[in-house]
């Protein structure tokens, strides 16, 4: 016979139960009797009651109501039946088409790989977009984080991302949404079954219309059904989450109904606990891999708010999209001077890839000092060297735009995917001067450095 | 990004770069009037000159002068005018993008530069420079264009050079000034601009003779000519920088409003967050205490 206890108390998302004798342990699912609502433990309060965290509306229950525990954590299906598939947090199938068919369902709470198992990653990740390839190189089997504030164009971006990489590389990747717009979870589906690269993808959302308990396990439970294939079918997986801040968003709306005192910009003060639990487990081991490309809403633009912070020290890679680099019009509108990559070493990505990578951010960081001297005194006053430096780097701003596939009904423009030695060469060419006298539009989106030379014949002819 | 500090930092940056131009755009006004001054005066004894010079070529038949004589061959020296110093907006850049495009017409020339910026500006281009002359544009006098024209003389004797052309910057107004070329040598009639509107009904005699006036004549008109060159050149520069820095000023107000407005509004978002989180750590402590307090004793 399962433990039976009753509702005490119902402050929105969070509530308490009561159980006579024995309490059900930390993250223990619980259901409520007569109705579809699910609850987690989340921790363990006076006189036998436990204070838990719906991950289903709240709307219509009362206090009294009796409780099941069920006796078992939250689970997923994990294995070949889930691709193709739409999951919720509870491993439930929200596509309409009918039972998963999975052999097995793992705990979505779980530990880390060991610290002996996790293998460090060192080979590059080519994505075919010029600025991520050159300036940030994303790692396989790394963490990749996609920084950006409100309407930057993250989420396009991880769309390329998938579309890039499950042309180009295959394999299995499940997809996350966690907090997001639902209309975009609904238009990625569809884009899918049409490409047909969704009998490879397996997709768990939560949306911005769940409630934050769902917010907050959607990530684990895409991240089992990832550790599921890294760790039993030893496969090298993507796993995408769009949007790791709402994960923390999500705890924090929960937080001070827990019971704890806010933190810093009224963040819950386990924060950066909460980022660890998560992230400790996106990780590679000799055995198989997770490549997770994540991406983080800035609040307001700051990068430096505590959410964004503290996902930082976990990620290999970071891509930066600013909204200055937006007002110029180019997209994707990557920062090139606040996006880093732990692999950008002449020992991992090679000498010519290193230097070029190096000389363009020289290049645009003097851009970027000379601005003020610009700004006040005007162009006249630079040297011809610094001139020349000006110069080049507006074209370097420019081409580092390109048409997205995923963006061509906006656009109208062909998407394209540019090879890492291409990237480079492009780039190479630019800062060698060759390309000087070419028109600073002719580097407006396009692929590589033969697109903007056919590009200005077509400007010319044009005249 | 929002980063205060950053800011703070830009706009003292910002602050000292203004000071500097302010005190530049009030030195500028004040040297171009002297220039301004100093032109008026020199050009009515120019006018004379080359009134008189103009008319001698025109009227007087069998008059020979070196300076006169067309010489083939082709070889032509620049004598190019710029400025000693940059800050002057696009004044230096365009007299010597007139100077450079000329030259790429005549294979064969000599480069004649007055002032450090014209001869940064050839060497950067690889240009040989043949004479310089500096410091003789920040405020010229009758000396320093004696000088130039003696040596550029000494030159042309030898036979090194066929033409001579001065490249500098001619004022109208305060606002307008525009690069110039002039031919120098040889001395032709077309080249001297000076209209003889008002004919005498009688034609002036010369004394002892034409021939005479016109060899005193002929070396007070080169030195004119440099001397004009000269002081229309520094009166432009001295206008062009006072335009150049009340530009500046301009902008600068312009960036110090915006970035202090911008430094304000994060100074504030950053004192109400902290405010925040003072009172809501408080109210949250004092909340839980009561409810100690109340579940003990009840």
């Amino acid at each position: 016979m399962a433990k039976q206890g009753r509702i005490s108390q119902i402050i929105g998302p969070v509530i308490d139960v009561e159980f006579d004798g024995d309490m059900p342990p930390m993250n223990e699912k619980l259901v409520i009797d007569g109705t579809d609502a699910v609850l987690e433990v989340f921790s363990h309060e006076e006189q036998g009651t436990v204070r838990c965290i719906s991950m289903t509306a709240t709307e219509g229950l009362s206090r009294g109501m009796r409780v099941t525990d069920t006796g078992g954590q939250l689970t997923t299906p994990v294995g070949e039946g889930v691709l193709g598939r739409v999951l919720n947090v509870l491993g439930e199938p929200i596509d309409n088409k009918g039972e998963v068919k999975a052999k097995e369902r793992w705990n979505i709470h779980r530990k880390p790989p060991a610290f002996y198992d996790q293998s460090p990653s060192t080979e590059v990740f080519e994505t075919g977009i010029k600025v991520i390839d050159l300036i940030a190189p994303y790692s396989k089997g790394g963490k990749i984080g996609l920084f950006g504030g409100a309407g930057v164009g993250k989420t396009v971006l991880i769309m390329e991302l998938m579309h890039n990489i499950s042309k180009e590389h295959g394999g299995y990747s499940i997809f996350t949404g966690v907090g997001e717009r639902s209309r975009e979870g609904n238009d990625m589906i569809s884009d899918m079954e049409e490409s047909g690269v969704i009998s490879n993808t397996a997709l768990v959302y939560g949306q911005m219309n769940e409630p934050p308990g769902s917010r907050m396990r959607t990530a684990f439970t895409g991240l089992t059904i990832a550790e599921y294939f890294r760790d039993v079918n030893h496969q090298d997986v993507l796993l995408f989450i769009d949007n790791i801040y709402r994960y923390i968003q999500a705890g924090s709306e929960v937080s001070a109904l827990l019971g704890r005192m806010p933190s810093a910009v009224g963040y819950q003060p386990t924060l950066a606990t909460e980022m660890g639990v998560l992230q400790e487990r996106i990780a590679s081991t000799r055995r198989g891999s997770i490549t997770s490309i994540q991406a983080v809403y800035v609040p307001a633009d700051d990068i430096t708010d505590p959410a964004p912070a503290a996902l930082f020290s976990h990620l290999d890679a970071t891509t930066v999209l600013s909204r200055k680099v937006v007002e110029m019009g180019i997209y994707p509108a990557v920062d090139p001077l606040e996006s880093s990559s732990r692999i950008l070493d002449p020992q991992i990505v090679g000498r010519e890839h290193y230097d070029v990578a190096n000389q363009v951010i020289a290049t645009l960081q003097r851009y970027k000092e000379l601005q003020d001297i610009i700004a006040i005194l005007g162009m006249d006053e630079l040297s011809d060297e610094d001139k020349n430096t000006v110069f080049r780097a507006r074209k370097i701003q420019r081409f580092m735009s390109q048409p997205f596939s995923v963006s061509k009904i906006y656009t109208g423009l062909e998407g394209r995917y540019v090879p890492l030695q291409a990237t480079i060469e492009s780039f190479k060419t630019i800062l060698s001067g060759e390309v000087d006298d070419l028109p600073e539009n002719a580097f407006f989106n396009v692929g590589d450095i033969d697109d903007v030379k056919a590009k200005a014949r077509t400007m010319k002819a044009g005249e | 990004m929002a980063d205060i500090t950053e800011i703070k930092h830009r706009i003292k940056s910002i602050r000292d770069t203004h000071q500097i131009t302010k005190a530049m755009e009030l030195i500028s006004v004040a040297k171009m009037r002297k220039a301004i001054q100093k032109q008026s005066f020199s050009s009515v004894y120019l006018d004379s000159v080359r009134y008189t010079l103009k008319d001698i070529m025109l009227h007087s038949t069998d008059i020979r002068h070196k300076y006169l004589k067309r010489r083939p061959g082709g070889r032509a020296a620049y004598i190019v005018v710029a400025g000693d110093k940059g800050l002057a907006g696009a004044f230096n850049g365009n007299v010597l993008n007139l100077a450079w495009k000329h030259m790429q017409e005549h294979p064969v020339h000599y480069v004649i530069t007055i002032g450090q910026m014209a001869r940064a500006f050839f060497e950067a281009r690889h240009q040989t420079v043949d004479l310089e002359f500096t410091h003789a544009v920040a405020s010229p006098t009758m000396h320093d264009a004696r000088g130039i024209t003696w040596d550029i003389l000494d030159l042309y004797d030898r036979n090194l050079m066929d033409e001579v052309y001065v490249i500098f910057t001619r004022m109208h107004t305060t606002a307008l000034h525009e690069p110039t070329l002039v031919k120098l040598l040889p001395i032709e009639a077309k080249d001297i601009e000076v209209d003889l509107k008002n004919e005498y009904s009688a034609q002036l005699s010369y004394d002892p003779s034409p021939k005479e006036v016109l060899n005193v004549l002929v070396p007070q008109y080169l030195i004119g000519v440099i001397y004009s060159a000269l002081i229309h050149s520094s009166a432009s520069e001295h206008a062009a920088r006072m335009m150049a820095m009340s530009n500046a000023n301009k902008n600068a107000d312009k960036m110090l409003d915006t970035l202090g407005l911008e430094y304000n509004r994060l100074r504030q978002s950053s004192i109400t967050t902290e405010l925040l989180d003072l009172s809501s750590g408080r109210f949250f402590t004092e909340n839980n205490a009561q409810q100690k307090v109340g579940q003990r004793h009840g």
